[in-house]
């Protein structure tokens, strides 16, 4: 049976794997989310030479899911408030680690373990490059999201767009923050890239798959 | 061997490799570059206004109506205005992102960007297409049932089961129908 139906079995498989990743979401979200969290303080605590962004836990969301505090700040603003013990002005955005990662790592991890045709070996190796280009992904959607909120949050003063960039700001956060679709598109083009080789498409084109 | 010999050939055996791997990926990276422009070349006119107010809410009210119209075969009593569907205990409205445009543009640009023929392209996208249109109904009509007797369960079947069981049926398809289009070229018989 499982030489025979590739394609059923590739739906079974997928099916159990992100039903796992479901069912184990209270505590797998848990650890993404303070992984997301820290991810967010290495790569944007010190933004550009102005701007300072902070990423703390809420800990009762408004939001289900939204278990993040993004706060952004002018750092010398900042710095000087903090020497001198007073309170400074910052923008405050909530953001899911949910929606903007787990979700898309459940994803793709699902496509690859999945997979038919292909041994576990290869199957590590996708999961480790595919995690690596997750990564990227989620820099990109978080840098995009820093770079329209400085720009939106004008009182901080770090980042003030032409009309034209603001335009295409705008376009960008849509897709990528805003919007579910192109977070669940992504995974995909990232899942062939990593799993598949020239070789893998005579396997799928074997009549034996369909049968 | 020298050592200036084990490094040469070292490093002609990982330049080797590279490009062993590079070839050995090749079809799959020229695939992958004309799905990925023709799916940039989707986003950018989804994007736009004139895409909203041609396509989309069009699109959004036909399938309110049709899904307030099978609900009311139903006996669900639902009352549709604009992109709202309604009974006396529930009411949910059809938005972006329930319109399963993304999933057949994911699988269209597949289809399209795969090595066939035009000629077998066309009906594999309308099949398709009708087929993910079909399911979406499915899923607006399945959304406001779960919304009615379990209303804890309605963001975990909006967001996270139907947005990935698009994605699933998607690449199912696309599937279906590199091989139906192998079997029409005769490759297996």
């Amino acid at each position: 049976m499982n030489e025979k139906k590739p394609v059923g079995r590739f739906v079974i498989y997928f099916i159990a794997i992100y039903g796992l990743f479901l069912i184990t979401s209270p505590v797998g979200d848990k650890i993404f989310a303070e992984y997301y969290r820290s991810f967010g303080k290495t790569f944007f605590y010190s933004f550009i030479d102005k701007g300072a962004v902070g990423f703390v836990k809420i800990k009762k969301p408004a939001l289900p899911k939204f278990s993040t505090e993004m706060r952004l700040a002018n750092r010398e603003v900042m710095n000087k408030a903090i020497d001198a013990n007073k309170p400074y002005q910052n923008a405050r955005v909530e953001v899911s680690s949910w929606y903007a990662g787990y979700l898309q790592v459940a994803l793709l991890f699902s496509l690859i373990a999945a997979t038919p045709f292909i041994g576990w070996k290869r199957k590590l190796l996708a999961l480790a490059f595919g995690v690596l280009l997750m990564h990227a992904l989620i820099w990109f959607q978080l840098y995009i999201q820093v770079l329209y909120e400085f720009d939106r949050n004008e009182f901080l003063q770090v980042i003030h767009f032409s009309p034209f960039w603001q335009r295409v700001m705008d376009a960008l956060h849509y897709l990528f923050v805003e919007s579910m679709g192109l977070r669940f598109v992504i995974p995909v083009f990232i899942w062939i890239l990593v799993t598949f080789r020239k070789n893998d498409l005579n396997e799928l084109l074997k009549p034996a798959a369909f049968r | 061997m020298g050592k200036k010999d084990k490094k040469a050939k070292a490093g002609d055996s990982f330049k080797d490799k590279l490009k062993a791997s590079i070839a050995d990926k090749n079809p799959i990276l020229l695939f992958l570059l004309v799905f990925g422009a023709l799916m940039g070349l989707f986003y950018a006119v989804w994007i736009t206004e004139f895409f909203t107010e041609t396509i989309f809410n069009p699109v959004l009210h036909f399938y309110a109506r049709l899904a307030g119209f099978i609900l009311n075969l139903f006996g669900y009593g639902t009352v549709v205005s604009g992109m709202n569907i309604s009974n006396a205990d529930f009411s949910i409205s059809v938005k972006r992102g329930c319109d399963a445009i993304e999933p057949i543009a994911l699988f269209a640009s597949a289809v399209l960007a795969f090595p066939a023929s035009f000629k077998k392209k066309m009906p594999g996208i309308a099949a398709g297409v009708a087929f993910l249109l079909a399911v979406n109904l499915i899923r607006i009509v399945s959304l406001f049932l779960t919304g009615l007797y379990a209303p804890a369960l309605f963001d975990l079947m909006h967001m996270e089961v139907w947005q990935v069981v698009f994605i699933l049926l998607a690449l199912v398809c696309w599937v279906i129908w590199i091989r139906w289009s192998q079997q029409k070229a005769g490759v297996y018989e």
